[in-house]
């Protein structure tokens, strides 16, 4: 049963204290806390309203229901780095698989350094964290993980290294083997959003902001109504304007209104490299939990992690070796997809002129294809200690891996050209800091030179997460409103 | 096993060849179902990429004619097959691209089961509203 409202058609004008552009993890946490404190609030989404458990994760219907472009979205540059962005309710938390980590003291510490930023301590974001998680649950999983994930801590545990089950944003009841789905995910969707508009929050789905500009001291955003609504043109007025569009869409969004300094210039990802593992048992299919443990041991250079193993996913986690495609049917169950993901992955946003989608272009960064070349070599190698018998590196031409002797046969430096990488994790085209810091947005995330003008989302974030982004986003968008609102 | 299927055109004839690994060619209600899903999954395409997917199906589908004698679509089966053998080493890393990309989204189309996509939401290719 759906938690929100029925969606409606958009009135030509809509009007409101504060206008959100976005609903991902950072505009639904400022949405929820402004609403609750009584502010006039309306939250604007391009996207639909989809039940967080209207489609089986990653099944190409929901692909096509809740990622932008189904799913065909891109970085360009010597190696294209795919990537999947969110367009519904709830932005990326309806797709994600909800792993979470508090915020890295680590990164917050070096963070608040390099770029200056007033007021931000590890220990304060810790502290939000929790205060975030009393709204969306966390929880490990109710019964025993997936072999394929447990392959992943006995390798680690073999090599000697720490390894973790990670939480994730999903509430288990009692009857989680019995129930059609084996768990509630903890999505904005299911959570902060239906808490906003319970506190007098107004959802309006389905319009896409195309530009704001400020007249008389009011923003008015120029919008698109599109998709079940029909187009249409509808103009917003606000007095502030929080935007949470994410992290390639906020400075999309900024550069088209003619906000630009420094604005897309320092996009941060997290580069991902995937391989599949064969073993002599079958490791997948044995639970409906999805794997949840990650070797962190390498931070911040590199971590490892198992994901979701299906017939369908381990299709995409073999796209440079078709070669394979044709066995999957009969051995998959042995088969799991695993991954190496660095941390260094750099680039831009830019406008596109006549093209919706902006431009985003991916960096040479030597270093990071170091970190991934590393980060690969170690996953091998902790698959082999917990006992692979194969491994098939997602590279074009490469050879497959029998045993820790083939080692020497993964390239030492992985080639941009031949390699197919990923990411999930994006943020950094609009970071806060200190206004000589190359910074777009001030320690709250207020925009330098725009009145009454702020970003709330994963592009504020001065750098790459190092850990699963969300918990740190929506801890920051937390932190940025009690500053606001106090 | 569905009605058999008769390809009117370069994406359902690719569709059709990329699923012999797997020996569900014969499978019509299949074949569609994958020549829709590449078909949506070529509008998303950012920016040009769209239209130069769909020069790119033209250029193949005539690259054939001199080679085989006919069109890529009009070809049986066991032609279509080498020519997908053939492009698959191709010198020019285009057209592997090119192939590599259906060839992945038939892959897992094949492996995901029956699918039910919405009619309404294909990515609508989209100009600057700005
Ligand atoms: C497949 C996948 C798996 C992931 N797994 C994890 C995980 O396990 N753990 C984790 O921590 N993170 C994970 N992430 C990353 C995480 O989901 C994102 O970092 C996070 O959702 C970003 O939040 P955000 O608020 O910045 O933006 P988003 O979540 O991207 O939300 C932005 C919203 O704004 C809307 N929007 C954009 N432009 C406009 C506009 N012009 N007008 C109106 N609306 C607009 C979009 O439709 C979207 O709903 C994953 C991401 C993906 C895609």
């Amino acid at each position: 049963m759906s938690m929100l409202p029925q969606a409606h058609p958009p009135a030509d004008l809509i009007s409101a204290e504060i206008a959100i552009v976005g609903s991902g993890p950072g505009g639904a946490v400022t949405g929820m806390l402004l609403a609750q404190a009584g502010r006039d609030v309306v939250m604007l989404e391009e996207g639909a309203h989809v039940e967080v458990d209207a489609y089986r994760a990653f099944s190409p219907e929901e692909m096509h229901a809740k990622l932008r472009n189904n799913g065909m979205t891109m970085a360009l540059g010597p190696s294209p780095v795919a990537f999947w962005e969110a367009r519904c309710v709830g932005g990326g938390s309806e797709v994600n698989r909800g792993l979470y980590h508090r915020p890295s003291p680590e990164v917050i510490a070096a963070w608040a350094e390099r770029q200056s930023i007033e007021a931000l301590s590890p220990e304060d974001m810790t502290d939000l964290a929790l205060e975030g998680e009393k709204v969306a649950k966390i929880s490990t999983l109710p019964g025993p993980a997936p072999k394929v994930s447990l392959k992943l801590a006995e390798g680690a545990e073999a090599m000697g290294w720490s390894h973790m089950e990670v939480p994730r944003l999903y509430s288990y009841g009692a009857d989680w083997q019995s129930a059609p789905q084996p768990g509630l995910k903890q999505s904005m969707s299911a959570t902060y959003i239906p808490a906003f508009v319970a506190a007098g929050g107004r959802l309006q789905t389905g319009i896409r902001v195309t530009g704001l500009r400020r007249e008389n001291g009011i923003w008015r955003l120029k919008a698109r109504a599109r998709g079940i609504w029909g187009q249409k043109t509808i103009e917003i007025r606000a007095k502030t304007v929080f935007i949470a569009c994410g992290a390639t869409q906020t400075p999309a969004l900024l550069r088209r209104s003619g906000i630009k300094r420094h604005v897309g210039d320092s996009l941060a990802y997290h580069s991902m490299i995937k391989v599949v593992a064969r073993f002599d048992e079958e490791i997948t299919g044995d639970t409906p939990l999805d794997p949840v443990h990650q070797v962190k041991h390498f931070d911040p250079r590199f971590s490892l992690g198992a994901s979701v193993s299906n017939p369908a996913t381990t299709a995409f986690a073999l796209s440079d070796r078709p070669d394979l495609l044709p066995r999957l049917a009969s051995e998959w169950r042995h088969w799991g997809c695993y991954y190496a993901q660095s941390t260094g992955g750099m680039g831009t946003v830019r406008r596109l002129p006549g093209f919706e989608d902006p431009l985003i272009r991916a960096k040479d960064n030597p270093q990071d294809i170091e970190d991934l070349s590393a980060g690969l070599r170690a996953l091998c190698e902790c698959l082999f200690a917990a006992g692979a018998q194969a491994i098939y590196p997602n590279i074009q031409g490469a050879a497959d891996l029998y045993g820790p002797q083939d080692l020497a046969r993964l390239p030492r430096r992985l080639d941009p050209a031949t390699v197919s990488l990923s990411t999930l994790h994006l943020t950094a085209t609009c970071p806060m800091g200190a206004e000589d810091r190359g910074s777009v947005c001030d320690s709250f995330g207020r925009v330098w030179g725009a009145e009454d003008l702020y970003l709330a989302d994963s592009a504020m974030l001065p750098g790459p997460t190092v850990v699963n982004p969300q918990g740190t986003i929506m801890a920051m968008a937390r932190r940025n409103m009690n500053h606001f609102l106090h | 096993m569905s009605e058999p299927f008769d390809p009117q055109g370069f994406l359902p004839a690719l569709s059709q060849t990329l699923l012999t690994p797997y020996g569900r060619e014969g499978d019509g209600a299949l074949c569609h179902q994958v020549s829709g899903f590449l078909a949506a999954q070529r509008r998303g395409l950012p920016h040009a990429m769209p239209y130069a997917m769909g020069l790119a199906s033209v250029l193949m589908e005539l690259s054939c004619v001199p080679l085989k004698g006919r069109r890529f679509s009009r070809l049986p089966l066991a032609a279509r097959v080498e020519m997908v053998n053939f492009w698959r080493r191709a010198p020019l890393s285009a057209i592997r691209n090119f192939l590599k990309f259906h060839e992945v989204f038939a892959a897992y189309i094949a492996h995901s089961g029956p699918v039910e996509l919405r009619p309404e939401m294909p990515a609508e290719k989209k100009a600057d509203p700005a």
